[in-house]
């Protein structure tokens, strides 16, 4: 698996100019930002890039047929697929890490700075969807290629709309505000709601790598 | 080392039903012509595809049940699949470095030295030749007992070819009890390399006989329409007909050659064989 882990950083460090690139607008974006909430968005975006970063791995293995021969390479289809999420956590919390610093830095500098409970939290909600993110695209790109997987992203985003939609009606028709009540159970509990959130996104993870091992376990090279 | 009883797998407009097996210290050839199933036993060999039939056996335990410790036993190349055409060669000595316990570095570094292989250059910028020798240098760096070489030499000139099949010998006489399974189109390479043969046809396999034996007794005989009627042909594998007459395929060349010494016998080579057994024509 460790050879695969470097294969895979090998692979990520290709699109080194776009990691220069993207380090650099997020720098920007914290150096211009004059709110701390400006600063939380450089966190988000240069952890979400890192996160394409290293799926983008999966294309390269897929070109040329690449999949066949690294199959034979002496790991199980699971340990693939063990690499590809530990790998893919990994760059997750790099990504998050640099984003921290950035708006550490930026922070102090534009004099926003605040090491509160709150700060602490946006940033932890932040890497907690950045996992959740992850742990739903990979089960999706392993099924269906990273081609035809952002086919299926538009579809379910295209779901998502419409049931965002939906709700939107529903809520306008009975009067009943379901997020408003959720914000404000999370703004109320937070101290029990984090922990929660922790587990959650823990267990959804788990059960995204069992889905990615049944996908792989069937899939034919 | 490796066997394979009535291995199945059905696609649309091909099914494979093969039976072959590889032995200690012995290289086995695969022959057959595009498309008669030699890559496909090669992926069921290494568990990449799901059977619809039959077993398949590595190291004496099921294919699906290999682990890691098992696959590091054994080096595969493929004609059209390897690592990222983005990776350096020195990228690829790290990723080799870390995944084989058993890796040679030594006999890694010395070949690239010989073959003269950029260390900093991506694969994609390397000729034919140089990619083949990167792909057999990978499978043999690690002291697999088993090799599975699919069209080494696929695409090469004949210096590319000569190297990298000496790699081969020289790899068979380090590793004595090793087993290679190997496929070509080029069936000169075979001849000189392997010591028995498996022909594929449609899935299905033809023939399977050492390569001395092969080459020793089995031959090519053409002869008019009138001669054939007087020839006993319980000793003919197969039997075209030709504007000249016939073209027969046996077994025993030195039957013909006692008992018919005015027919025109010629020693069989690999690629007569292919064509007869595949009722082509003949050249």
């Amino acid at each position: 698996m460790r050879g695969l882990m470097r294969k895979d950083f090998a692979l990520m460090m290709l699109q080194r100019k776009l990691l220069i690139m993207v380090l650099t607008i997020g720098g920007m974006l914290g150096a211009t930002s004059s709110a701390a909430s400006g600063s939380t968005f450089v966190v988000a975006y240069v952890g979400f890039i890192f996160i394409l970063l290293a799926t983008s791995t999966i294309s390269y293995d897929e070109l040329d047929n690449g999949e066949t021969f690294l199959m034979t390479l002496p790991v199980t289809r699971r340990e693939f697929i063990r690499e590809k999420y530990l790998f893919g956590i990994i760059v997750t919390f790099i990504g998050w890490g640099i984003g921290v610093v950035l708006k550490l830095v930026f922070g102090m500098i534009s004099g926003h700075f605040m090491l509160n409970k709150e700060s602490v939290m946006e940033v932890t909600a932040i890497l907690l969807s950045m996992i959740l993110f992850l742990a739903l695209i990979l089960p999706v790109i392993l099924k269906f290629g990273q081609e035809k997987g952002r086919i299926v992203w538009i579809v379910i985003i295209g779901i998502m709309f419409i049931l965002g939609y939906a709700y939107e009606k529903w809520a306008q028709r009975t009067g009943m505000d379901v997020s408003a009540r959720v914000s404000e159970i999370f703004s109320r509990h937070s101290g029990q709601v984090f922990p929660f959130a922790i587990i959650l996104v823990c267990l959804l993870t788990y059960i995204s790598y069992r889905i990615s091992c049944k996908v792989w376990e069937k899939k034919e090279f | 080392m490796v066997k394979l009883d009535h291995a199945k797998k059905n696609y649309s407009g091909f099914s494979l039903d093969c039976s072959l097996e590889t032995n200690p210290g012995m290289i086995t050839g695969l022959i057959g012509k595009n498309g008669s199933g030699k890559s496909t036993t090669f992926k069921a060999m290494l568990g990449l595809i799901a059977l619809d039939g039959g077993s398949v056996d590595v190291f004496g335990k099921p294919v699906s049940e290999l682990d890691s410790k098992d696959k590091q036993r054994i080096g595969v190349a493929f004609a059209d699949s390897g690592f990222s055409n983005y990776l350096t060669m020195k990228d690829i000595w790290a990723i080799l470095k870390s995944t084989y316990v058993d890796f040679d570095e030594k006999f890694f570094q010395d070949k690239c030295r010989q073959f003269e292989i950029p260390m900093k250059k991506k694969l994609q910028e390397f000729s034919t030749g140089m990619k083949a020798r990167v792909k057999v240098l990978t499978a043999l760096c690690h002291n697999a007992d088993l090799l599975i070489l699919d069209e080494p030499t696929v695409g090469l000139d004949v210096i590319a070819r000569d190297e990298v099949l000496d790699l081969i010998r020289e790899y068979m006489e380090n590793h004595e009890q090793c087993s290679i399974m190997i496929s070509s189109h080029i069936s000169s390479d075979l001849e000189n390399l392997c010591d028995d043969l498996y022909m594929i046809h449609d899935g299905r396999v033809i023939l399977h006989e050492d390569t001395d034996v092969l080459l020793s007794d089995y031959a090519v005989i053409k002869v008019s329409e009138t001669d054939y009627e007087t020839l006993d042909k319980q000793y003919l594998i197969k039997t075209k007909k030709e504007p000249f007459g016939y073209c027969c395929l046996t077994d025993q060349k030195k039957f013909y050659l006692e008992n018919y010494p005015k027919i025109a016998i010629q020693s069989g080579t690999i690629d007569d064989l292919i064509i007869m057994m595949n009722g082509g024509e003949l050249r």
